[in-house]
């Protein structure tokens, strides 16, 4: 064991290196790369792009009111808005020509029933060319003020009556700093990226561990350094490729969200931010290296490909269960499960988007975490080692003996 | 003299086939080992327990590097293993650049050595093709750049010359020599016995995982006083005296020609002054057996079968 521990971090850095260069150069890597982000800023941009359409696109509506209450206010409502709202002065005939000739997108005509069913049509020659929902909520005020005002109450009442309520969480002991979104959205954002990170550069991992062995290069790597330094190194160079691919990922989505939100309320510190990451990184690792292990037990990328499909099934059943997990975020069983290999990453990150997991609890997580990544990376490289020799996949019952048998 | 590598009672089995089976031997410093046998004698199996790559079910190897007894230092040995091969979609300068560094080179170096072994191989103008790329002897080339390229105190090559057409091999003979003029210390192992008996300073033969013979070359050829001998002489002389002896045996007779195997105590040197005594010579060639024959002759005496179809 000793003989299989003994590491040297410039050689295992050497080996990342070698990974590294080699693994940006190949065409998955920049088409999954590059492609991800640009469908981002495509299906980002296209949203804006059809948002700003919308909004710059002028309305053109008339009203017919025969109360001769609700016409001037809600004029005086869409006076700031891109609606143009025109009293109409004619009958309901020279209104509907108006409109056909396209004079007017649509009209509103209010009369006593009306206002009595609260039931509102615009009418118009188009109706794709009309947006109820700019209507909508302007309407909606002036009626409910006539109303109000209609049984005695004054202004400033029905101000106080119809005011907006809000509802949010505060902690008891964090009374100057309440719930950053940050805290639920960092958490739950990296244990998706995670997930899909693995599933990429995993599989790019297990194709280069299951190469090695077929080009027999491998025996020359091993006449040079150890398995484990080996392992670690390959580990340590997807990892890095890793790391790129994600933070290309995060610039694009954050490009794009920044025309949409405004990050100052989201509440990024370094408080919400930085252990999440610490449990992504260490998550990443530990995946990567059980991925390293299968690699090393298999003889056809098919294979890989296959089990692949299988091993990312178990570290993503925390997502399954995320309902369950949420509710109940510091119930036994999800405790239990935190420290479980394959689940930790997941499970640890959906819980920090759920609740605050005690100082000491983190402890123990990233303590399973290092010793999942030590007991990983030293089952691989025994494998590996001693599995090169072997042309044909290895089985448990290999794995078994392979571990058992003295170093 | 010293040793720079000590093998001691060597086992090593898979599953229940035993593959190597109380291999003992050293190799002193500054010579070549020649580990020899058929294919499938466990040659490779010990050679990668040697680097380290697998482990001995029993038995010992220790390394000598400082005149005191050591564990392997990879950086130290340079390691040519039978089933050749590098990364295949890497270029062939980073290919060896790479190898070089987890040698311990620095970069720079190991790109300024490998652009000269490439020269000395007459590859410099494949530095930047991709290694699969080049054709098997190519390759074999670079592959064996890969593992002198730090400079190695000691060379372990398995198989070196399989594969290759005679006048790589020829080539390849000529580097080992070269290196082991350069002091130099090498262990390879082959199956191509013949071809490779020229430069051998001691061997090891072994078959089925078993050692059959080791030793120093010129000990063990002198020690089986057997000559073969070619004589071309005057068609009307009598060389019956020659087929009455007992430590003779005629492998081809014509008129003029007589070729035959001598093995005896006496000195060949005093049957040589009885032929040239009564017959009129006109051509006389005295060889030892070749390595392959002593192979045979070995394995033979211990009772044991060697196939044939796997000696070169």
């Amino acid at each position: 064991m000793k003989k299989l521990m003994k590491i040297s971090l410039p050689n295992a850095r050497k080996v990342a290196s070698w990974e590294f260069n080699k693994g940006i150069r190949t065409p998955m890597f920049l088409i999954l790369t590059f492609v991800i982000p640009l469908l981002i800023l495509g299906v980002g941009g296209l949203e804006f792009f059809t948002q700003e359409i919308l909004q710059t696109q002028e309305m053109e509506l008339a009203i017919l009111d025969e109360t001769g209450i609700v016409a001037e206010p809600l004029k005086e409502r869409l006076a700031e808005t891109r609606t143009n709202l025109e009293i109409f002065p004619g009958s309901r005939t020279e209104l509907e020509q108006a409109t056909l000739d396209g004079d007017f997108d649509g009209f509103l005509v209010i009369t006593t029933e009306t206002m009595e069913q609260g039931n509102f049509q615009i009418l118009a020659s188009d109706p794709r060319n009309v947006s109820p929902s700019r209507i909508r909520p302007h309407l909606e005020k002036v009626i409910t003020d006539l109303r109000l005002g209609g049984v005695g109450l004054s202004q400033e009442e029905i101000d106080a009556a119809t005011r907006a309520i809000s509802l949010g969480v505060q902690a008891l002991d964090e009374e100057e700093t309440p719930f950053a979104i940050a805290q639920f959205l960092v958490p739950v954002a990296l244990g998706m990226i995670l997930l899909i990170s693995v599933i990429f550069s995993g599989q790019m991992l297990m194709y280069g561990v299951i190469k090695e062995k077929r080009n027999r290069v491998v025996e020359i790597l091993l006449s040079s350094i150890s398995s484990f330094e080996l392992l670690t190194g390959k580990i340590m160079g997807y990892g890095l490729l890793s790391l790129l691919q994600v933070g290309i990922w995060c610039l694009a989505a954050l490009f794009t969200a920044s025309r949409f939100l405004d990050f100052r309320e989201l509440g990024l510190t370094l408080e919400t931010v930085l252990p999440p990451v610490l449990i992504f990184l260490l998550g990443y690792i530990m995946l990567a290296s059980l991925f390293a292990a299968l690699g090393s037990t298999m003889k056809e990328a098919e294979e890989g490909s296959q089990a692949q499909g299988l091993i990312i099934l178990i570290p993503m059943i925390p997502l399954f269960l995320s309902g369950l997990l949420i509710a109940a975020p510091n119930a036994l069983w999800v405790r239990i499960f935190t420290h479980i290999p394959p689940f930790i990453p997941a499970m640890a990150l959906l819980r920090m988007g759920a609740t605050t997991i005690p100082w000491w609890e983190m402890g123990t997580i990233i303590l399973a975490l290092l010793v999942s990544i030590f007991l990983f990376i030293y089952i691989g490289s025994r494998i590996f080692s001693r599995g090169i020799l072997q042309y044909e996949a290895i089985g448990l019952k290999d794995i078994f003996r392979i571990l058992r048998k003295k170093y | 003299m010293e040793e720079i590598l000590q093998v001691e009672n060597l086992v090593k089995g898979f599953g229940d086939k035993i593959v190597v089976d109380q291999v003992n031997f050293s190799v002193p410093r500054g010579q070549i080992l020649g580990f020899l046998g058929p294919n499938g004698a466990g040659k490779t199996t010990s050679l990668r327990i040697i680097m380290g790559i697998l482990n001995a079910d029993g038995g010992k190897v220790t390394f000598n590097f400082d005149g005191r007894p050591s564990p392997l230092d990879k950086s130290r040995v340079g390691y040519l293993p039978e089933e050749k091969g590098l990364y295949e979609e890497a270029k062939v300068l980073p290919n060896l650049i790479y190898i070089g560094e987890l040698k311990g080179m620095q970069r720079s170096v190991a790109r300024e050595k490998a652009t000269q072994w490439l020269e000395r191989v007459d590859l410099d103008g494949y530095a930047n093709q991709k290694f699969d790329k080049l054709s098997r002897g190519m390759k074999q080339k670079v592959q064996f750049i890969a593992s002198v390229l730090h400079d190695p105190e000691f060379l372990v090559l398995d198989e070196p010359f399989a594969g290759l057409d005679p006048v790589n091999q020829n080539f390849f003979l000529g580097i080992v020599q070269e290196l082991k003029e350069r002091g130099k210390t090498i262990l390879f192992s082959a199956h191509q016995m013949n071809l490779v008996e020229e430069i051998c300073d001691s061997i090891v033969l072994i078959n089925k995982g078993k050692q059959v013979l080791s030793g120093n070359l010129k000990e063990i050829k002198e020690s089986y006083k057997e000559y073969n001998v070619a004589l071309h002489f005057n068609p009307e002389g009598d060389p019956s005296f020659l087929l009455n002896n007992p430590e003779i045996d005629v492998n081809r007779m014509e008129p003029g020609n007589l070729h035959f195997t001598f093995r005896g105590e006496n000195n060949i040197n005093s049957l040589v002054s009885n032929i040239t005594e009564k017959l009129n010579l006109k051509e006389i060639q005295i060889a030892t057996p070749p390595l392959h024959d002593i192979f045979i002759n070995a394995v033979q005496e211990r009772g044991e079968e060697v196939d044939e179809n796997q000696l070169a």
